[in-house]
């Protein structure tokens, strides 16, 4: 399962609640086609935390934090506090699962199918 | 939002946890951050679940898991909820600065009976701790 959940801390994250449900259910939709972690990791879960943070200029993606307890990988994306509207911010927030994902052998076109689909979920295509 | 602007407070702090005699000490002579004198950077949060507010709580600031973000506090939680709800968000509604145990609690307990006199509503994470005023 891919859970993504929401952290802000002396900024704020405008679209997370119009765009919450067509980010997980596309991420959710295409969890099962990410062989690269589910052979290596079947019974894990991928958890993105999506961090709206005074300060940052740029995105950064950190992790992952993988805790063999919890079964978790762990990736924070940090979002920089300027975002014009939900289309860079999609734009943004997909830059930055892409990067993840990338070590998955998720390539490229996918993780823009991804966002096309997830735009299409909020009617944005 | 706050800063650590409260040095002075901070200070006096520190100094009361290096001579008082009471603290449950923690390591080489630091007391332990549950003690009520012992001073860190903390912070108010405020969880919501599926946009709702779940639960209100302090953390500290200084102790944060680096990848994700969280505070450490925070991040136990988080985890708890979001295999069971799919919309968990958290936020740091007040940033202390450098203050002791017991000021953080009283910020807490001071922003749990705000949302109550507002709301009327206990948050569910609370109902154990909080009896509102």
């Amino acid at each position: 399962m891919v859970s993504v959940t929401y952290f802000q801390w002396g900024a704020k994250n405008p679209y997370h609640s119009e765009t919450h449900r067509a980010i997980w259910e596309t991420l959710n939709a295409h969890f099962p086609t990410w062989k690269g972690f589910l052979k290596r990791k079947p019974d894990y879960d991928v958890w993105f935390n999506i961090v709206a943070k005074q300060g940052v200029t740029n995105l950064e993606v950190k992790g992952p934090d993988i805790s063999r307890r919890h079964k978790e990988y762990v990736y924070g994306i940090y979002l920089p506090e300027a975002i014009a509207d939900v289309h860079e911010y999609l734009d943004l927030v997909f830059a930055g699962i892409g990067q993840v994902v990338a070590e998955f052998g998720v390539g490229a076109e996918e993780v823009a199918q991804m966002k096309e689909e997830c735009k299409a979920r909020l009617g944005l295509s | 939002m706050r800063t650590a602007a409260q040095g002075g407070e901070a200070a006096d702090a520190a100094r009361a946890a290096t001579q008082g005699g009471e603290a449950a000490v923690h390591g080489a002579g630091q007391p332990h951050k549950n003690a009520n004198h012992a001073v860190s950077h903390f912070g108010i949060y405020e969880i919501k679940v599926n946009g709702e507010t779940y639960k209100f709580g302090k953390a500290d600031l200084d102790r944060v898991t680096q990848s994700s973000g969280w505070p450490t506090r925070l991040h136990q939680q988080v985890r708890q909820l979001r295999k069971t709800f799919q919309d968990v968000s958290a936020e740091i509604i007040d940033d202390l600065g450098y203050v002791t145990t017991q000021q953080a609690k009283q910020a807490e307990r001071a922003a749990l009976q705000r949302y109550y006199e507002t709301t009327r509503r206990i948050p569910p994470g609370n109902q154990k701790s909080f009896r509102p005023e």
